[in-house]
């Protein structure tokens, strides 16, 4: 049972290695403990919000604005130019999903569920953002008895911002409120036209644009989205909900659907340990049956904290869970003020080379690669940039593997 | 209310209580019932301050059957009469005092025939017994005694006991600052009340300072002093019922030795620690791990269990003129009438427990009488609260099955508290609530195991549906913040991972920013 490339983990960056390397014609195998923090994005592709200062000004441009972050973080540690690449490559290799985002290089400022801004690199076609509500009559669609996205407080948030919204109860196709089991009667809407057509008559005149919770189906939302603007004649757009997020398990799907079909190997359910660490080279990791995989590179994409690559014991320290690699981190958490330790925890994790590669002990690891939440010095939740790192170095990892094992690039 | 005298305008005579703790809704309670008009002035929010930040107990008075047996007494009779009056809001747990092998071994017998004295019905049971029944405590038990501990809901008691203030037509004032009592002819005339930027007068004929942990503050208002011990205690919740029973160890009562089962949780308490501040809610990390450390004989796996939580309160323990050094200080209340230092109808009470917070009113309602001249004898004990709304259930079981039986389509907005939507609504339209936090304490939203990640947002939306100026930003970054403050101290574990989904949540998908604002001071660097 022997791969190129074992990939611990299926987060964002672990899938898009996957497929860089596949790309390159390397057979891969992924463990995945569970599923990936996609599940709690709100859809869009967040490279950098904010600025890194003490000011928090939102930022315009992300990638001109990298420069100010600290020369440790993810996106300084790759090289010039690679974040550019490898988010060029993801909006080219997602569009042919059927993801069609849009990126112009400057963020907009996608809606949250709570009505706020949260600055985006890439939105989806039919992602709600202020930038297309502005001076625009809107309705938002209210799903009786749907928890997951707040509406009124979303409303008033909008309002508060300039943007007046007019709340419109619709019923649901189905008995279910559950974010995935709802997307799902959509998917199973018999007449969509006959249910949109009914929406239309509580719609008030003069609607230019429609706000719809987020779960418009996991796999007929492009086709739903069309219908619903060409029966309601109004520009309709998704509002992102509480987790679990459709647009992100929408992502997700597409992208594990896409490394099957490529031939990459999935274990679901599985956790690794490694087995042979010797050299600065780990060759074979073992799961939880014993049954041991043989590949020439590893990469650690396990999600940090939030996914459990990291793991925080009652004295504060932080240890990573896959490998046992070396862990950066401030000093112990419970040291610190309380604003101060939510930021550590992010900001904790692997520390690497420039390709990638950290360290175990003394040693150097020749074959070891981490990205995402698993590296140290970056904060998704304060910077807004969860998506970029991940897609960044999950790009990166594939490149620096693919001429670890002595292909071209 | 025949024995009622009038005052000089004729009306009955009108008391302002300041403090909306277990203590003045105590007091306003038992006034109310011996005839007299009452007003009620709380800062913040009902049973905000002391009376929510311990450990939960209703004491049997066990732990202090041998350091002071009569407040033991004193307990065991109050945690009778509390059971009894507000059975919804007690859950009769029971208690267990346990000897491990380096405890104290004379402290037992000690233990025993002090209950006894106390008339608590303290019994030693087989300690192998005992480690079968408690199967997560130590297994170096000598010694073990049942007693009749409980656990209490201060919010819901603090509730209960206000809106029967209520219904029997007092008034209680929540979010009123009292800036000034006002005195003329050197006696009290009434205070002054500031709401939002608005001040007014309340006249009244006595004034009762119940503010605990700053009555300090309160009585130098007047010119009055209090000598308060102010104690921080820190306490850790545990995600699940570690132990069936509280568990106390079986020694000297001193810091760190109990475990209390309520609701779905368990606390760990207690720190001491001297603060100059009553304010002072903040749980240093080195208590923490204090905690931890001293847990561990009695708990021996608690470091492999999961934190929610820690939180601070502050214990006012009066400090007699006369101290015997070495001692500590007596937990009993004591009474302060403060004519005897020149100021002629203004009280103070201070000490005791939320155990006994009856028994701090009736004797409150006994000087507030002897001053005004009123006959009217303690009816607290024996007179039912009247219920004439129903509580809301929070047994999770019965809220569950409340649910599925309603048919309502509005399903949990709380999955960890279970917490009916319709539940919520009726409480921001009826008490007209503005903050998550006041429908947190009083429907426990937000207190379970995601400590409000995925409530907080739903409860806000229906505020913002009932009243057009909410400010759901703000609203909500103050909630979360304080929840951080609390989680952030035992994040460890499943808790660390807990509060980075938090965070997952609240920043990275509502976009809210971490604002060290709407932090106190002393919770930052």
């Amino acid at each position: 049972m022997k791969s190129d490339a074992v990939i611990v983990g299926a987060e964002l960056d672990g899938l898009i290695a996957a497929m860089r390397l596949l790309e390159y014609g390397r057979t891969v195998r992924i463990f995945s403990a569970g599923s990936g923090s996609l599940h709690y994005s709100p859809g869009g592709i967040r490279v950098l919000g904010y600025s890194p200062a003490a000011n928090e000004e939102t930022v315009s441009d992300p990638l001109q604005s990298l420069s100010l972050l600290h020369d440790q973080h993810p996106y300084r540690i790759l090289e010039r130019g690679k974040t550019q690449s490898a988010l060029n490559w993801f909006v080219e290799a997602t569009g042919k999903l059927d993801h069609h985002y849009r990126a112009n290089g400057l963020n907009s400022m996608a809606v949250s569920p709570a009505g706020l801004a949260l600055p985006t690199y890439a939105t989806l076609a039919h992602q709600a953002t202020f930038e297309e509500l502005r001076g625009m009559n809107a309705a938002l669609i209210r799903f009786e008895a749907f928890r997951e996205l707040p509406v009124d407080l979303l409303a008033s948030e909008l309002a508060r911002a300039g943007h007046e919204i007019v709340i419109v109860d619709h019923k649901t196709p189905g008995h279910f409120t559950e974010n995935m089991a709802l997307a799902k009667s959509f998917d199973n809407l018999a007449d969509p036209e006959g249910y949109f057509s009914e929406l239309k008559h509580s719609l008030p005149d003069g609607v230019e644009v429609v706000l719809f919770p987020a779960v418009l189906g996991l796999h007929e939302h492009d086709a739903l989205l069309a219908v619903a603007e060409q029966v309601l004649g109004a520009r309709c757009l998704e509002v992102a909900t509480l987790p679990p997020s459709v647009p992100g398990v929408r992502l997700t799907n597409a992208l594990e659907t896409h490394l099957l079909h490529h031939q990459a190997l999935f274990h679901t359910g599985a956790e690794v340990v490694p087995s042979e660490f010797k050299g600065g080279r780990c060759t074979r990791v073992v799961d939880q049956a014993g049954r041991a995989f043989e590949a020439s590179v590893i990469v650690v994409s396990t999600g940090g904290t939030l996914m459990g690559g990291l793991e925080v014991d009652s004295r504060g320290r932080v240890h990573e869970t896959a490998l046992g690699l070396d862990v950066y981190q401030t000093e112990p958490l419970n040291a610190l003020s309380v604003d101060r330790s939510l930021d550590a925890l992010h900001e904790a994790g692997v520390e690497t080379d420039a390709s990638l590669r950290p360290r175990l002990g003394s040693e150097s690891c020749e074959n070891i690669f981490v990205t995402g939440r698993t590296l140290a010095h970056w904060n998704p939740a304060q910077e807004c940039s969860a998506e970029g790192v991940c897609i960044a170095t999950g790009w990166a990892a594939a490149e620096a593997a693919q001429s670890y094992l002595g292909g071209g690039s | 209310m025949d024995n009622v005298r009038s005052n000089a305008h004729g009306d009955r005579p009108h008391a302002i209580i300041i403090g909306g703790g277990a203590t003045g809704c105590g007091i306003a309670r038992d006034l109310i019932l011996r005839g007299i008009r009452v007003t009620l002035i709380e800062f913040g929010d009902l049973g905000s301050g002391t009376s929510s930040r311990f450990h939960g107990m209703l004491q049997s008075g066990a732990r202090y059957a041998v350091s002071d047996t009569e407040y033991a007494a004193e307990c065991m009779a109050e945690r009778r009469i509390i059971a009894n009056l507000v059975p919804e809001a007690v859950e009769q747990t029971g208690g267990l005092f346990v000897s491990l092998r380096d405890d104290p071994a004379d402290y037992p017998d000690a233990f025993l025939s002090g209950c006894h004295k106390a008339g608590i019905p303290a019994e030693e049971l087989d300690p192998e017994q005992t480690m079968q029944d408690e199967p997560n405590i130590s297994r170096e038990i000598i010694r073990s005694f049942s007693v009749p501990d409980a656990t209490i809901q201060s919010w819901r008691l603090v509730n209960i006991l206000a809106d029967d203030v209520r219904r029997r037509g007092g008034t209680i004032l929540t979010r009123h600052r009292v800036s000034a009592i006002k005195t003329a002819g050197g006696r009290v005339s009434g205070v002054q009340v500031e709401r939002e930027g608005s001040e007014y007068f309340v006249a009244g004929d006595v004034v009762i300072n119940a503010t605990g942990a700053w009555s300090a503050r309160v009585a130098a208002m007047v010119g009055q002093g209090i000598d308060l011990e102010l104690a921080k205690g820190s306490i850790i919740v545990f995600s699940h019922r570690l132990v069936s029973q509280a568990v106390n160890r079986c020694r000297p009562p001193q810091s760190h030795d109990i475990v209390v089962p309520t609701g779905s949780v368990s606390l760990f308490g207690t720190t001491s620690e001297v603060v100059d501040n009553p304010d002072t809610t903040h749980v240093r990390p080195e208590e923490i791990q204090e905690l931890l450390d001293n847990a561990e004989p009695l708990i021996p796996d608690i470091r492999k269990y999961r934190a929610f939580r820690a939180w601070a309160g502050v214990r006012p323990l009066y400090i007699p003129k006369s101290r015997p050094v070495g001692v500590p200080l007596p937990r009993r209340h004591s009474t302060f009438d403060h004519s005897d230092q020149g100021v002629e109808g203004f009280v103070s009470v201070c000490g005791g427990s939320l155990t006994t917070h009856r028994s701090m009113a009736e004797d409150v309602g006994n000087v507030i009488c002897a001053h005004l001249g009123l006959s009217a004898r303690c009816i607290s004990a024996s007179t039912p609260i009247a219920s004439g709304e129903k509580q809301p259930d929070w047994q999770p079981v019965r809220d569950f099955q409340r649910l599925e039986e309603s048919g309502s389509p509005q399903v949990a907005i709380c999955e960890c508290e279970l917490v009916a939507g319709a539940d919520v609504a009726n409480l921001i339209v009826e008490h007209q609530l503005t903050h998550l936090h006041d429908i947190r304490r009083r429907l426990r939203v937000g207190f379970g195991p995601c400590q409000g990640t995925f409530c907080g947002s739903r409860v806000a939306s229906m505020l913002a549906q009932h009243h057009p100026d909410y400010s759901g930003q703000s609203d909500l970054t103050g909630f979360w913040t304080e929840r951080l403050k609390g989680s952030m101290r035992t994040a460890w574990g499943q808790q660390a991972r807990q509060s980075m989904l938090s965070d997952a949540v609240y920043r990275e998908n509502l976009g809210l920013r971490l604002n060290a604002d709407n932090l106190p001071e002393e919770d930052k660097r």
